[in-house]
C-alpha cells in the first residue's frame, strides 16, 4: 500500500516518535513566534479592554451618581445574591442542553453528509447546513418568533391535528431550538473534517475481522472522529453561554443568562455589575475551554503525527436520507419565513401575512444609508478575513506542531474572546478607546471583529492540523526541503479547505456582527447590520427582512463562488476529501 | 473616575505599543482634534474662540417615526442663519452611550444637545451630565406650559407624550380603563413589557400605602401577579408583534407610539386610565461639559426652538402636546383627544428626582423580584 511505502521510505513506523527535531528551546521559540501575533492582538485589544472591565468591577455607583473606587462591594453583591447564582446555573444548563442536542443532531448530520456519494449533492447539503450563517442572526430570531408563537406556523400545524396551542415561544425550548439551528454548522464542520481524515482501511480491517457495522462505528469511527466532535462541542458550548440574541428575544425573560444580564446592566448604565457579570462569564468559559482541551488531548495524534491514508469510501446514506431531509427543513425554515415576511403587506409580524407587497423593498431602496453601510461592511469583513485567517492559522501551527510549556494556557487565552458577551467586549473596547483619547470607528471594529473571529479559525485549523500527517513534512525535510517548504508543500494543501472555510466563516460572522460594533460606530460610520439594528429599533416594519433576503442572496452567491473554487481546487479534491475510485488511485500513485 | 490607575495605564500603554503605528495613525481621529467630526465634534470646538472659528454642536435627536424631522430642519435653518455654527446630527449617541462616555470621561461629552424623555432627563440630571439652565437667557421659556417646566430648569421641554394602557382590540374590544387591571388576576399570561414599567409599579405602590420613596408595596403587588406577564420584550418590533398578534395583548406604553402602530394598521388601542395618565415631557438637554462657546450657542438655539413655528413642527411630527401655550395645533393633532386636551387631563403626579436616582435600582429589583417569577 502507498501508506506502507511512505512510512518505509521515511524510516518511520506508525506510532513511532517524531523524527529528531530541533532542540527544545528552538522549538519553543518557533512556537512562541507563531503564536505571538494572536497574543499581541489579544493583549492590544482584548486584554486592555478586559482590564477596563476589571477596573469597573471594583467600583460601585451610588444613586446620586457618585462612584466609589477600589471596593469589592459589587463583587460581594453579585456573589452573595442567590438570584445571580440561579442565572449562572441557568447559563450552564442552557449551554449543556444546547451542546448535547447540537452534538447529536450535528454528528448524525455530518455522518450522513459524509456518506453522500455524489459530491454535488454533498456540497448542496453543506450549503443548506450553513444557511444560518447566510441570514442575519436577528432576522432568524425574528423568524423563530413567527414559527413558534401561539398563532405561528408550528402551532397552526398542530392545530390541524387538534393539538395546542402549545407555548414554545418565551420558554427554554424555543431558545434551544434556535441555538441548535444557528450553531449546527459549527458542529458539523469539525466533525466532517475529522471523518474526512479517518483512514478507510481501519474500517475495512474491522469488517474483515468480523466486526458488525455498528461495532466498527462505535470502536473505530466514533473515537477517531472524536477530535472534531469535541471541537464542535467546545465552540457550541462557548457560543451558547455567551449568546445574547436568542435568549433575549426568544426567552421572554424566562431564560435569564449571564449574557442577557450583561446587556441589561449595560442598558441600565450599571457598568460595575455588567463588568462583574462579564468577568464571571469569562471565568466560566475559560474553565470549560480547559476541560475541553483536556478531553481533546486524549484523542489527539499530534505528538505521534497523523497518518497518510486512503479515506473512507462513502457508502450512500439510505435511512439517513430521511434524517437529512428533516435537518434541511429545520435549517431552512427560518430563512424561508424571513423571505416570505419581506413581502408582507403589513408592518407587523403577522403569520401568514394577510397580503403581499413589494413595499418594504421599495422602502429599503429609499434608505440613503443602505449602500454606504453595505460597502463599509464589506471593507470590514474583508480586512477581518485577511487578519483573522493569517493570525489564526499561524497560532494553530504553533499550538499543534510546536507544543511548549504553557501552550495549553495560551490556547485557552486566545479562545477567550469567543465567550465574552460581545456587548460587554464592545462596551469595554469603547470605554478603553474613549479614555485613551482615540477615536473609535471602522478600524476599531475591524480589530474587535478580528479578535472575535481568530478563535474560530484556531479551533477549526487545530482540528484539521491534529490529524495531518507530519511524516510527510519530515520526509520532505529528509529529502532536502526547508521546514517552510515542507509545510507549504505538504501540510498547507491538507488544511487548505479548512482555511478557506474558516475565511468564509470569518467573513459571514463579521458581516453580520451587531453587538460588538454598536458602541464603536457613530452616525455615518454604521455597518449594514448596525444600520439594520438601529432601523429595527426606530421603525417597526419588515424592511430589515427585505434587507436580510437580499443579504442572504449575496451571501449565497459568495458561498457558491467559494464552493466552486473548492470544487476546482486540486488540493480540495485530493486525499482529504472523499474520492471516487479513480481519484483514490491517483492519490495512491502520486503518493 | 478621573483617576487613572497605574495598572490600567501600564496595560493601555502596552496595548498601544503592541498595536504600533496602526493605532497611532488611527489616533489622528482623536476627538480632541479640531478637525474631527461625529462624536469628536462635541468637544472639538472647545477652544473655538475668536473670529473665523466655527462652533461645532452635536445634536442627538430621537430616531424613528418622524422624530428626526424637526431637529434636521432646525439644524439646516440655524446653520444658514448662523454661518459660524456647524451642527452635526448623530442619533447613535443614545442615552446609554452618553452615560458610558460620561463615566469614562465626564469632561469629554459625546454630544452637546440631547433629546430626552423625563426619565433620562432625571437620570442625566442626577448624574450631573445634563446642565441646569438659566431660563433668563432663554426668554421664550416664559411661554412654556407651567406643567412642563422642569423644576430645576434642567433642559427645556418641547412637548409631552403620555403613557396609559395599550391593548389589542380583538382581545379587549372596549379596552381597559384602570391601572389596577394590570395587576388583576384576570390578566394571567396576557401582558408584555419592554422597559421596566416603573410608573405602573409606582401607581400600585401609591394605591397600597406606598409612595415614590416607598415602592415596596408596589413591588409586592407586581411580584404576586408576576404571572400576568406573558413575556418581556427587548426590541420594538417584538413589542409590536406580540401585541398585534395577541400573544401578549396588553401593556402600558406611550400614546404616540401606539397611535403610530394603530395608524399603520395594527389592531391596537390606547386608553387613558381613570386614575390619570403619566405625562412624559420630552426635553432638549444641554450636556454640562460642553464648552462656554457651545453653551452660549445652545442657549440661542433653545430659544429659537421655543418659537411657535418650530414647536408646532415638533408637536406635529412627534404627535405630542406642544410645550408652548402659544403653539397652534395642526388639524391632525386637533383630531386626537389625548393631544387636543393638552394639560387639561388627569395625570399621575411623579417625583422625577426620585425616579432619576432610583431607576437603576428599581430595574434590578424588577428583574429579580418580578421577571424571575413570570
Amino acid at each position: 500500500m502507498t501508506t506502507t511505502f511512505l512510512k518505509r521510505s521515511s524510516g518511520l513506523e506508525p506510532g513511532a516518535p517524531p523524527a529528531p527535531a530541533a532542540p527544545r528551546s528552538s522549538r519553543r521559540r518557533t512556537g512562541l513566534l507563531l503564536v505571538a501575533p494572536s497574543v499581541v492582538l489579544l493583549l492590544a485589544v482584548f486584554v486592555t479592554s478586559l482590564e477596563t472591565m476589571v477596573e469597573y468591577s471594583f467600583q460601585v455607583e451610588r444613586s446620586n451618581g457618585a462612584n466609589v473606587i477600589g471596593t469589592l462591594e459589587t463583587w460581594r453583591s453579585f456573589l452573595g445574591n442567590g438570584y445571580y447564582w440561579t442565572i449562572i446555573r441557568q447559563t450552564v444548563l442552557l449551554g449543556l442542553i444546547t451542546t448535547a442536542a447540537t452534538a447529536v443532531v450535528g454528528y448524525l448530520t455530518a455522518y450522513a453528509l459524509f456518506h453522500i456519494k455524489r459530491r454535488g449533492w454533498r456540497n448542496i447539503g453543506l450549503g443548506v447546513v450553513f444557511s444560518p450563517f447566510i441570514f442575519s442572526g436577528i432576522a432568524s430570531v425574528y423568524a423563530w418568533q413567527l414559527l413558534l408563537s401561539q398563532s405561528g406556523f408550528l402551532n397552526s400545524m398542530l392545530g390541524h391535528l387538534g393539538i395546542g396551542p402549545v407555548n414554545f415561544l418565551y420558554e427554554r425550548t424555543g431558545v434551544v431550538l434556535a441555538l441548535v439551528q444557528a450553531l449546527l454548522p459549527l458542529m458539523v464542520l469539525p466533525i466532517l473534517s475529522s471523518l474526512n481524515q479517518i483512514d478507510g482501511t481501519l474500517g475495512e480491517a474491522a469488517s474483515d475481522l468480523g466486526a458488525p457495522r455498528w461495532r466498527t462505528f462505535v470502536r473505530v469511527i466514533l473515537p477517531l472522529s472524536a477530535p472534531g466532535l469535541i471541537a464542535g462541542c467546545q465552540l457550541t458550548f462557548a457560543l451558547t453561554i455567551s449568546a445574547f440574541t436568542a435568549p433575549s428575544l426568544l426567552g421572554g425573560g424566562r431564560v435569564a443568562t449571564l449574557s442577557t444580564s450583561v446587556y441589561n446592566f449595560v442598558q441600565n448604565s450599571e457598568f460595575p455589575l455588567a463588568s462583574v457579570t462579564g468577568l464571571v462569564l469569562l471565568v466560566l468559559a475559560l474553565v470549560s475551554a480547559g476541560i475541553f482541551l483536556l478531553v481533546q488531548r486524549r484523542f489527539a495524534e499530534a505528538d505521534r503525527g497523523g497518518r497518510t491514508f486512503v479515506a473512507i469510501r462513502p457508502r450512500g446514506i439510505r435511512l439517513l436520507g430521511g434524517w437529512l431531509t428533516l435537518v434541511f427543513l429545520f435549517e431552512l425554515i427560518p430563512a424561508v419565513i424571513v423571505v416570505i415576511s419581506s413581502f408582507s403587506s403589513v408592518s407587523w409580524g403577522a403569520w401568514p401575512p394577510p397580503g403581499y407587497s413589494l413595499h418594504w423593498y421599495s422602502n429599503l431602496f429609499h434608505q440613503a444609508e443602505v449602500w454606504p453601510s453595505f460597502w463599509r461592511s464589506i471593507e470590514v469583513a474583508v480586512a477581518v478575513v485577511i487578519l483573522a485567517v493569517a493570525i489564526g492559522v499561524l497560532a494553530s501551527i504553533g499550538l499543534v506542531r510546536y507544543r511548549f510549556r504553557g501552550s495549553p494556557f495560551l490556547q485557552s487565552a486566545v479562545m477567550s474572546p469567543l465567550v465574552v458577551p460581545k456587548i460587554a467586549f464592545g462596551f469595554a473596547a469603547f470605554m478603553l478607546l474613549f479614555r485613551m483619547n482615540i477615536a473609535s470607528g471602522l478600524w476599531a471594529v475591524t480589530l474587535a471583529h478580528t479578535v472575535a473571529t481568530v478563535p474560530m479559525v484556531i479551533v477549526l485549523t487545530t482540528a484539521a492540523l491534529l490529524r495531518t500527517d507530519r511524516m510527510l513534512d519530515q520526509a520532505a525535510v529528509d529529502l532536502g526541503a526547508s521546514p517552510v517548504q515542507a509545510f507549504v508543500k505538504s501540510t498547507l494543501p491538507q488544511i487548505m479547505p479548512t482555511i478557506v472555510v474558516s475565511g468564509v466563516l470569518c467573513f459571514l460572522v463579521s458581516f453580520n456582527e451587531v453587538e460588538l460594533s454598536i458602541f464603536m460606530l457613530n452616525s455615518g460610520q454604521q455597518t449594514l447590520p448596525v444600520w439594520m439594528f438601529n432601523y429595527l429599533n426606530d421603525y417597526q416594519d419588515p424592511t430589515p427582512a427585505a434587507l436580510s433576503t437580499l443579504m442572504g442572496g449575496f451571501a449565497l452567491v459568495l458561498v457558491l463562488i467559494v464552493g466552486l473554487i473548492l470544487y476546482c481546487s486540486p488540493t480540495a479534491r485530493g486525499m482529504y476529501l472523499n474520492k471516487n475510485k479513480k481519484e483514490r488511485d491517483q492519490v495512491a500513485v502520486s503518493a | 473616575m478621573k483617576n487613572e490607575s497605574s495598572r490600567r495605564s501600564f496595560l493601555a500603554a502596552g496595548g498601544a505599543i503592541a498595536a504600533g503605528a496602526f493605532l497611532a495613525a488611527c489616533a489622528s481621529g482623536n476627538p480632541g482634534s479640531a478637525s474631527s467630526s461625529g462624536s469628536g465634534s462635541a468637544s472639538a470646538s472647545g477652544g473655538a474662540k475668536g473670529a473665523g472659528k466655527k462652533v461645532s454642536i452635536t445634536i442627538t435627536p430621537f430616531a424613528g417615526a418622524n422624530l428626526a424631522a424637526m431637529p434636521t430642519a432646525f439644524a439646516q435653518y440655524y446653520q444658514e442663519k448662523n454661518p459660524n455654527v456647524s451642527i452635526t446630527l448623530d442619533d447613535t449617541v443614545l442615552f446609554t452611550k452618553q452615560v458610558a462616555g460620561y463615566k469614562a470621561d465626564p469632561n469629554k461629552p459625546l454630544t452637546n444637545l440631547a433629546f430626552s424623555n423625563s426619565a433620562s432627563t432625571a437620570t442625566g440630571k442626577a448624574l450631573g451630565m445634563y446642565a441646569k439652565l438659566d431660563y433668563s437667557r432663554i426668554p421664550n421659556t416664559a411661554d412654556l406650559v407651567p406643567h412642563l417646566v422642569e423644576k430645576d430648569h434642567c433642559g427645556v421641554a418641547l412637548g409631552a407624550d403620555q403613557m396609559g394602557i395599550v391593548s389589542n382590540k380583538h382581545n379587549y374590544p372596549s379596552g381597559l380603563n384602570s391601572w389596577s387591571d394590570l395587576w388583576s388576576p384576570q390578566q394571567r399570561g396576557k401582558e408584555c413589557y419592554f422597559t421596566t414599567p416603573w410608573w405602573a409599579i409606582g401607581v400600585a405602590a401609591s394605591e397600597h400605602g406606598g409612595s415614590w420613596t416607598n415602592m415596596d408595596p408596589g413591588f409586592g403587588i407586581w411580584q404576586q401577579n408576576a404571572q400576568n406577564i406573558r413575556t418581556i420584550v427587548t426590541a420594538n418590533p417584538q413589542f409590536l408583534n406580540v401585541l398585534a398578534s395577541g400573544e401578549a395583548p396588553l401593556t402600558s406604553h406611550y400614546f404616540g407610539t401606539s397611535n403610530a402602530w394603530a395608524a399603520a394598521g395594527a389592531p391596537l388601542q390606547y386608553n387613558a386610565p381613570q386614575e390619570g395618565v403619566f405625562f412624559d415631557s420630552i426635553s432638549v438637554n444641554v450636556v454640562a461639559a460642553s464648552s462656554a462657546d457651545q453653551i452660549e450657542v445652545m442657549y440661542d438655539m433653545l430659544n429659537e426652538m421655543l418659537t411657535p413655528k418650530w414647536n408646532s413642527m415638533w408637536a406635529d411630527s412627534s404627535v405630542e402636546v406642544p410645550a408652548l401655550t402659544s403653539t397652534t395645533l395642526t388639524p391632525k393633532l386637533k383630531a386626537l383627544p389625548q393631544i387636543s386636551a393638552g394639560s387639561n387631563q388627569k395625570f399621575v403626579s411623579v417625583d422625577w428626582d426620585t425616579v432619576g436616582q432610583n431607576l437603576p435600582a428599581w430595574t434590578d429589583r424588577w428583574n429579580q423580584d418580578v421577571v424571575s417569577k413570570i
